[in-house]
């Protein structure tokens, strides 16, 4: 085995093709602006969308982060610095939501475009949004963006210095302390991300509500962080890094891309199953919207994207441990967390204006070149393992 | 036509699970005849040592969970659709959808007896089977191998107890070709 004292090189040939594929989408968003003339709804959609798309896999890579250290897991600690370098892309997405507020000043852009509550003429003219506007107004839910991305940045950034810290004065000093914060981010993440799925997702039908809502999403940027984080290693692993990391690891985490696949699953009947069987009124417009007419194809397309490809192609043991397998599947999986949540965007604000155009690809390749520059910087900067983490040793003969 | 096969054998008692692996990795070298080894808890690498391969009981339990959920679409089919068709909610006469809960269970229930059935039938074990057990103390502090004490007999009792083995003992092993639980074990 060779040194762990190893770094990632971000060579400039990488970096330009990051940067490139962020341009490229910036240039096809503007060549959109020509051809999508005046769809200002389905631009503001695909911008939410594709920033909350990355900002998910970013903050549970933190959750991730937490709840290995409350479960004093010993088996992730010579891959944690992949969630970890990951977390450092949230500044990108705070900057996405202030540019969304900060567009709401031109009346039909930014939050205005995406949330019919912040109108308040139907505000006023509705008893039932009347009834929810002490929480769902905008000056509150521009509160609440502040105060979730202040708790999520403060934490990933202290995640990632005490972990730095430890690589030079090892002990458990450093250990005990990410123990504590811990301790206190993952209540803060749950309600925080609960709420953020609610504010950002959910109010965009502010008749709606479904309290499972945030765990079907939540699930969703589980399955898409294990997955980037598989992908990750197995390109890094082929680029001759992080050889110490075995299929054992990469079985681990596929077990957890299958496991979280399935309790998406769950989560998304315990909603559906519900809704339409006791087909009450005020429920109901969420499915019926979904399920009826041109969405009725994508909607079942997601159900067999997002469950049955990885529950029959990821069911087997090998199928785990093989990489180029886990690319594949990986590949699917990412593409069906786009789809799971373009449902969920996409009817209530671009309606009949969405599709798959410039726009779409255009905003996923501006914030995934970002979110992988950020990833491969992070990764340059620190050792690809934590060389003195007290459970390093149990990580590196991880056997499953 | 039941066969039954005795094989005179050495019984090694360790009281360490390293030195068992050192002990059962010389065997393995020197090509001594290992029938079985005994652990009061699962020893990591121990698969890997004696040359185990993983067994096919993913691929049964997949097997019977296609074959539960078969029975569960025939039984809601049957007793919802065809036989005695009721209007529950202006629902459609055959709501799929309501029913998974019902196919998830028949799911799990049948692959479970399933698997119960196949890991006893494979374990030639059932309800009144007296356990063959070489070592009472394996199932406690102990790891027992059993070695087939063949023209190196000498030599393998030589072996493991400079290996570590803290007690060596002769036994006899008893198989038969009967599938699934022996008759000659049944009370």
């Amino acid at each position: 085995m060779e040194s762990l004292n190893q770094k990632f090189t971000f060579t400039s040939k990488t970096r330009n093709l990051f940067i490139g594929i962020s341009v490229v989408g910036l240039v096809l968003i503007l060549a959109g602006l020509v051809v999508h003339k005046d769809q200002y709804a389905r631009f503001w959609a695909n911008f939410l969308l594709s920033n909350f798309y990355f900002f998910a896999f970013s903050i549970v890579a933190v959750s991730f982060l937490a709840i290995q250290y409350l479960a004093h897991a010993g088996w992730s600690a010579g891959i944690k610095r992949i969630p970890e370098a990951m977390s450092t892309y949230l500044p990108i997405p705070f900057i996405g939501f202030l540019i969304i507020i900060g567009a709401s000043f031109m009346h039909g852009h930014g939050m205005t475009a995406l949330y019919e509550w912040t109108h308040e003429s139907i505000v006023k003219a509705d008893p039932v949004l009347t009834g929810k506007s002490p929480y769902l107004n905008s000056t509150f839910w521009i509160i609440r963006v502040f105060v979730y991305f202040a708790i999520w940045i403060l934490c990933a950034r202290a995640y990632r210095a005490y972990s730095r810290k430890e690589d030079e004065v090892g002990g458990m000093e450093y250990y005990h302390k990410q123990v504590k914060l811990s301790a206190g981010f993952l209540p803060a993440f749950g309600v925080t991300f609960c709420l953020a799925a609610f504010d950002w997702f959910m109010s965009i039908q502010p008749h709606w509500y479904s309290t499972i809502f945030a765990v079907n999403v939540w699930a969703s940027a589980f399955v898409g962080f294990m997955t980037v984080t598989n992908i990750t290693i197995i390109l890094l692993k082929k680029n001759n890094y992080m050889q110490w990391v075995s299929e054992n690891h990469m079985h681990d985490l596929g077990k957890f891309m299958f496991a979280f696949s399935v309790f998406w699953t769950y989560t998304w009947l315990s909603q559906f199953l519900l809704i339409w069987y006791a087909n009450l009124p005020e429920e109901t417009p969420y499915y019926l919207a979904r399920m009826w007419g041109n969405w009725k194809y994508l909607f079942f397309l997601n159900l067999f994207l997002n469950f049955a490809c990885p529950f029959l192609m990821f069911m087997m043991r090998d199928a785990k441990r093989t990489p180029n397998w886990i690319l594949f599947v990986g590949a699917v999986l990412l593409m069906a967390k786009y789809l799971d949540w373009y449902i969920i965007v996409m009817p209530f604000t671009a309606g009949h204006t969405s599709g798959f155009g410039l726009y779409e690809i255009g905003f996923y390749m501006f914030f995934g070149g970002m979110f992988c520059y950020s990833l491969a910087y992070s990764l340059s900067k620190a050792n690809l393992v934590p060389t003195k983490h007290p459970y390093l040793i149990e990580s590196l003969h991880h056997e499953v | 036509m039941l066969k039954i096969k005795r094989t005179n054998c050495i019984v090694a008692v360790f009281n360490d699970d390293h030195v068992l692996l050192g002990a059962l990795r010389t065997a393995v070298a020197k090509g001594y005849n290992i029938i079985d080894v005994f652990t009061p808890f699962p020893v990591h690498g121990i698969e890997k040592t004696l040359g185990i391969k993983r067994s096919n009981l993913g691929i049964a339990a997949f097997v019977f969970g296609c074959i539960g959920l078969c029975f569960g679409l025939s039984l809601t089919y049957y007793t919802m659709t065809y036989d005695w068709r009721i209007n529950i909610g202006g629902k459609p006469n055959w709501p799929l959808l309501s029913f998974v809960p019902v196919l998830f269970e028949c799911t799990i229930l049948i692959t479970a007896l399933g698997m119960v059935t196949t890991f006893y039938t494979i374990c030639k074990l059932a309800p009144g089977v007296i356990p063959v057990i070489y070592d009472k103390r394996a199932t406690d502090d102990r790891f027992v191998v059993l070695l087939e004490d063949d023209a190196r007999g000498a030599e393998i009792r030589m072996i493991m107890k400079e290996n570590g083995a803290e007690e060596i003992r002769d036994d006899v092993h008893v198989t038969d070709n009967f599938p699934g639980p022996s008759p000659l074990k049944l009370r």
